[in-house]
């Protein structure tokens, strides 16, 4: 991503241009554009686990999601009325359906390709959520939101919001049975907030759903399209901005061994790494083509969310086995935990209070676990036993809680009913996140107690004290 | 501030206040000017966009059943006496029928008519808003607004697995429901069609999801 400010400063004298006097291609696009701009030559660190690209991977999933997104928007019609369809879906030919659905079912099995861009889209939701989830493990574990760094995980946090939202709108468009509860759910949790509830409820979805479908479905579609997308692109341009900025973390000193010797290992004033261009430009376009490949992949074998199969969305009746996109199960198991007795006031704990203290916890982290120094290097965390406890326990109670979301799954797989099932899922939402975190900590201190009184200073000044003599290899 | 020297140096500090009030004054202007275009055009746009809802939302209140208001299928046919098996604690999904044949089909008005032997129901079920063993609730589950369904002589919510009796008036007896189903009095007429099963009034209670 070349910067545009090019254009000044572009006959500087740098070295990046001089390994390519036979490119004609680049002399030509040089001469005239100042390619060599220092931003060419941005140090990207060395990481031996792939870690470093999580990030570049949602990055370039959006891209595939904007794209396959403009081919859907095409196509797709935001309405609620009934039409007749007539098309290839043999069990809906004829019949009246709402004009939403009908225009899934036309994308998906009446126009080249549809299917194909449909799942993909599809599959890119679930890749861009996942990805950022792991590209926000990987900072987290390796300390890399610590100052100065705090800025850009609250941005990053912002777009994991925006990710989810956008995830829950575009879940609502094909107006199916699974989609129409979700989304009646969604509506009747926002209820819940306290004074704003309603007007929340009609601000954001814009009548009473499904009762009003018809005026619902255009703004769902409008916010899934522009509006979120839009605070997308501005939020990932301030992420790469302050990226840009303050530069990447890197891996504790270690990194810098081998023919690198020659630098100062505990110097963390400078980045040592491979340039943006051509490198790491070459790195990155693999990592497009292999994000591209796999979401390929995924939705040629592994079709989901198939309408046909699910149905148009019928005011009347609830699908038997009904339940979110993965990356929501864990809010819907928040709403099944809360016991009847604490009333409607009970909704407002399970839907609202309880996944914003969740996100808020996560938001904020980088001001309860907050550094005085800037540090610069990524932490082993293996050194850090408080903060991967938490993140452990953080990680594993978003796992229980989904268990607890599958709470009808589980029961039959299990052979118990809901009612007896309740009572262990409650239990294990709060044992076994706590027990893991405890577990974690304690391991995690009893290595640091048996590797000596060394690793007690890099607690305090991150990973920059003494680290690389430990890593195991 | 200029100091309280008893000497009046005059030029100094009088002029550089001078200097800070005008800027403060134009900061002040266009601080206030630009806070209110940007607050002008944000509350134009919540209003509008929040109103055209409500304008939208009114449409869907109001009570679904009156007094006399028949119970028919999706397709409109009239619910009889026979329509459930006396002791078979069986289950249909009912509407009220539209004003000259046909059901009013929608999330508010599903409704869920159930038959169990007569003698079965106990409090707080609206025992005299049972006849011949049937009982209606609305199908609208109050905790996030699912539509419920009967399995086993009682009644589930597929969304978080609330589960009510329908012998107790629909209390809830599972699950993260806040309250009971409203239950819909009944009582029989004979007509034309065959006795019919009616509505003797509204639902005895807020429909689905209340704040």
């Amino acid at each position: 991503m070349p910067d545009k400010e090019t254009h000044s400063d572009a006959t500087q004298e740098l070295p990046t241009t001089d390994p390519y006097p036979n490119s004609r291609v680049f002399t030509w696009l040089d001469d005239r554009l100042g390619l060599s701009h220092p931003i060419m030559g941005k140090a990207f660190p060395e990481d031996d686990y792939g870690s470093f690209l999580l990030g570049e991977i949602a990055l370039f999933t959006f891209v595939i999601l904007a794209l396959t997104g403009t081919f859907l928007g095409m196509l797709y019609q935001p309405s609620a009325e009934a039409v007749t369809y007539s098309g290839n879906a043999l069990s809906y030919a004829g019949t009246e359906v709402p004009g939403a659905f009908a225009s899934v079912l036309n994308i998906t099995y009446d126009v080249p390709f549809g299917m194909f861009i449909r799942m993909v889209h599809h599959w890119g939701a679930y890749l861009f959520v996942a990805a950022i989830g792991l590209h926000m493990f990987r900072v987290f574990f390796s300390g890399a939101y610590r100052n100065p760094h705090e800025p850009n995980w609250f941005v990053g946090s912002g777009l994991l919001l925006l990710a989810l939202v956008e995830g829950f709108f575009g879940y609502a468009l094909p107006f199916d049975n699974f989609s129409k509860t979700a989304t009646v759910i969604g509506f009747q949790m926002t209820g819940t907030i306290p004074v704003l509830g309603t007007k929340m409820q009609l601000l954001l979805f814009g009548g009473e759903f499904p009762a009003n479908a018809s005026s619902v479905l255009p703004r769902m579609f409008f916010m899934h399209v522009l509006l979120l997308p839009g605070l997308i692109v501005g939020l990932i341009a301030l992420h790469m901005a302050i990226l840009m900025r303050q530069k990447h973390t890197e891996h504790a000193p270690s990194s810098r061994e081998g023919p690198h010797n020659y630098l100062e290992k505990d110097d963390d004033t400078y980045v040592a790494g491979i340039p943006l261009f051509p490198q790491q430009f070459l790195v990155t376009i693999i990592v497009f083509l292999l994000t591209a490949a796999t979401l390929s992949f995924l939705a040629g074998f592994f079709p989901v969310q198939r309408i046909a199969i699910l149905g148009p969305a019928d005011p009347t009746s609830t699908p038997s086995h009904v339940g979110p996109d993965w990356f929501f199960m864990w809010v819907f198991g928040a709403l099944k935990l809360v016991p009847s007795s604490m009333g409607a006031f009970g909704r407002f704990i399970g839907g609202v209070a309880i996944p914003t203290v969740m996100i808020g916890a996560m938001v904020i982290w980088p001001l309860v676990d907050n550094e005085d120094e800037p540090v610069h290097f990524a932490a082993d965390p293996l050194d850090r036993p408080l903060q991967t406890a938490v993140g452990v326990g953080a990680i594993m109670l978003v796992v229980t809680m989904s268990i607890a979301g599958m709470q009808h799954t589980v029961a039959e797989v299990i052979g118990m009913s809901k009612q007896a099932l309740y009572p262990w899922l409650v239990a294990l939402n709060l044992a076994v996140p706590t027990l893991e975190a405890l577990a974690v900590y304690a391991l995690l201190k009893r290595r640091q107690a048996r590797l000596g009184g060394g690793s007690a200073t890099t607690a305090d000044t991150g990973a920059s004290a003494g680290t690389p003599a430990t890593d195991d290899d | 501030m200029a100091e309280h020297d008893p000497e009046p140096e005059l030029d100094e500090p009088i002029y550089e206040e001078q200097e800070m009030t005008r800027r403060q004054v134009a900061k002040t202007l266009t601080a206030v000017s630009g806070a209110a275009a940007i607050g002008g055009f944000t509350v134009d746009a919540i209003a509008g966009l929040s109103t055209a809802g409500s304008l939208a939302a009114e449409k869907a209140g109001g009570p679904v059943y009156v007094e006399g208001t028949r119970l028919v299928t999706e397709k409109g046919d009239p619910i009889t006496v026979d329509s459930l098996a006396p002791d078979e604690a069986g289950s249909m999904t009912v509407f009220p029928e539209k004003e000259g044949g046909g059901a009013v089909v929608s999330a508010r008005s599903t409704t869920i008519l159930m038959r169990f032997p007569e003698g079965d129901y106990e409090k707080p079920t609206n025992v005299d808003g049972t006849a011949k063993g049937y009982v209606a609730y609305s199908a609208v589950c109050t905790h996030e607004g699912c539509a419920v369904g009967a399995k086993d002589g009682k009644i589930h919510c597929p969304c978080h697995q609330s589960i009510y009796d329908p012998l107790s008036g629909a209390e809830v007896t599972g699950g993260p429901a806040p309250r009971a189903l409203p239950q819909l009095p009944l009582g029989v007429a004979d007509d034309e069609d065959g006795t019919l099963v009616m509505a003797t009034g509204p639902f005895e209670g807020p429909i689905g999801v209340s704040h």
